[in-house]
């Protein structure tokens, strides 16, 4: 089988973290609650992650990466925990429902939103983004790389803005975390949701939220930390005021053990390889008859995610006859993102995706393509 | 005869494994769980095997992690120790 779903999860992971995750599972005693060996055997495992895991994104103290189901629950924790009534929040148009139902959830609660269309292109305006600023403005939410076009907004800039209009910046880093550098200092990042599961080449149910010092947030739920237990209020400290409950401490490993992997090859090596299979991906559908590709067809500025439709045949048809006919895993519909569908003017038919990851070869894309093309011949 | 103990106490599981981290290879100390004595703090304290309180003291300075130093000395009649507070340490 050809895997080309994997904005939503990798598939394939790196032998090492399969290695580690049944290393892991055997010696899996609760962490920092009991106090016997394997318990503290466990909390050091989750620990060594967290410092994988913040040295991976500059984060200088490895206590605020807080570890959490995935992406959407690093999200919610951000919009939720720092967001309340008469604050505003500026936002775009290409992000995932993981941060526009938050953001509509609490528009009930009497947070106002501004959502910056980005238009077909899919590409971030920077004079909209900063017109859209006002004196209550408390945050601005942006994804580094759209799950439909693999488009990536310019982060260094947009921190730059957010520092000089004093509001906190949370990035959404859930197609973009693993695949190119991010450094949250550099950036100016004062939020940073990742998942773990995709291209950090963790299992399911894993992901993290850099809380910068900058960031205050209040937790979403509350319960035991191993810490303060005999008060009857969530404890302030960090990490523990966000991490209440047992943590998946094999899927923590597995992202740490990503990340490892990861730095072995380098991140550069992942990013040229990504590059490479955007620019085939872009050219490759662009040239062939009958398909439209979505958003500014611009390779360099792209993640290996590309979302097309074949003339006269539905998206849920395509993929449906990509994955029988060819055997490649494709993902169709509207991908959690409906005002980006709706700029690219598929909302109502949605779009095929196609996506890769590091073990992704040309092969792979070419394949692919051969297939797109017969199916938008027969079309 | 037992003469107790030095202890480092923290706010955090993860905290005293940073310390358990930074005091390895310097001191003999092993993470213990926090003594009931003790009722601040997280489940999980460094206990040392060595050192004085001034050493001891100096450690939990430099840590980058808020951390408590006790003395527990002697076991009472009932078994339990009377607690010393030594000082306080690290990021706090
Ligand atoms: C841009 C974007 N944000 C958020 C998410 C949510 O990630 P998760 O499934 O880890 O919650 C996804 C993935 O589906 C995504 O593509």
């Amino acid at each position: 089988m050809i895997y080309l779903d994997n904005a939503a999860t990798t598939l394939q992971k790196p032998e090492a973290v399969y290695r580690r995750v049944a290393e892991c599972l055997p010696l899996c005693a609760n962490p920092g609650r009991s106090g016997h060996r394997l318990s503290v055997q466990t909390a050091r495992a989750v620990y060594d992650a967290r410092e994988t895991v913040a040295a991976f994104f500059g984060i200088a103290d490895a206590m605020r990466v807080v570890f959490g189901l995935n992406c959407t629950d690093a999200l919610n924790l951000a919009l939720h925990g720092g967001l309340q009534s008469g604050d505003h929040v500026v936002t775009t148009s290409v992000e995932h429902n993981s941060v526009l139902r938050p953001l509509n959830a609490l528009a009930l609660q009497g947070v106002a939103h501004t959502i910056i269309e980005t238009g077909p292109g899919g590409t971030l305006d920077m004079a909209a983004v900063a017109a859209a600023i006002r004196p209550d403005t408390k945050m601005l939410a942006v994804t580094h790389a759209s799950n439909l076009t693999g488009i990536l907004n310019p982060l260094a800039e947009l921190g730059a803005l957010c520092r000089k209009h004093g509001i906190l910046l949370l990035v959404d880093a859930a197609q973009s975390a693993g695949c190119v550098p991010i450094d949250v200092q550099a950036l100016q990042i004062d939020l940073l949701a990742v998942p773990g599961h995709k291209a950090l080449f963790g299992i399911q149910g894993t992901g993290f939220l850099y809380v910068g010092p900058r960031a205050h947030l209040r937790e979403v739920r509350q319960g035991g930390t191993g810490s303060q237990s005999s008060q009857p209020f969530q404890p302030d400290v960090l990490p523990d005021r966000y991490e209440s409950g047992t943590l998946n401490v094999p899927g923590i490993v597995s992202v740490a053990a990503g990340i490892e992997y990861i730095n072995t090859v380098g991140i550069e090596a992942v990013e040229a390889h990504d590059r490479a299979l955007a620019k085939q991906m872009l050219e490759g559908l662009a040239a062939i008859p009958g398909v439209t590709v979505y958003g500014n067809a611009d390779a360099a500025r792209r993640l290996p995610v590309v979302a097309f439709n074949i003339a006269g045949l539905p998206s849920a048809e395509t993929a449906t006859r990509l994955d029988i006919d060819y055997d490649i895993a494709a993902r169709s519909g509207f991908h959690c993102a409906p005002l980006a569908h709706r700029s690219f003017g598929t909302a109502n038919e949605g779009s095929v995706r196609i996506s890769g990851s590091w073990f992704t070869t040309r092969q792979d894309v070419e394949a692919a393509l051969r297939a797109v093309e017969a199916l938008a011949k027969k079309a | 005869m037992d003469q107790g103990f030095y202890l480092l106490a923290f706010d955090s599981t993860q905290h005293s494994m940073k310390a358990d981290k930074l005091a390895a290879g310097h001191f003999r100390a092993a993470i213990v769980p926090t003594p009931t004595e003790i009722t601040s703090g997280c489940g999980f304290s460094l206990r040392f095997y060595e050192g004085d309180a001034e050493v001891l003291l100096d450690f939990a300075h430099k840590l980058p992690v808020p951390a408590k130093l006790y003395h527990l000395g002697e076991k009472g009649p009932d078994g339990r120790r009377a607690v010393t507070t030594i000082g306080e340490g690290g990021a706090g």
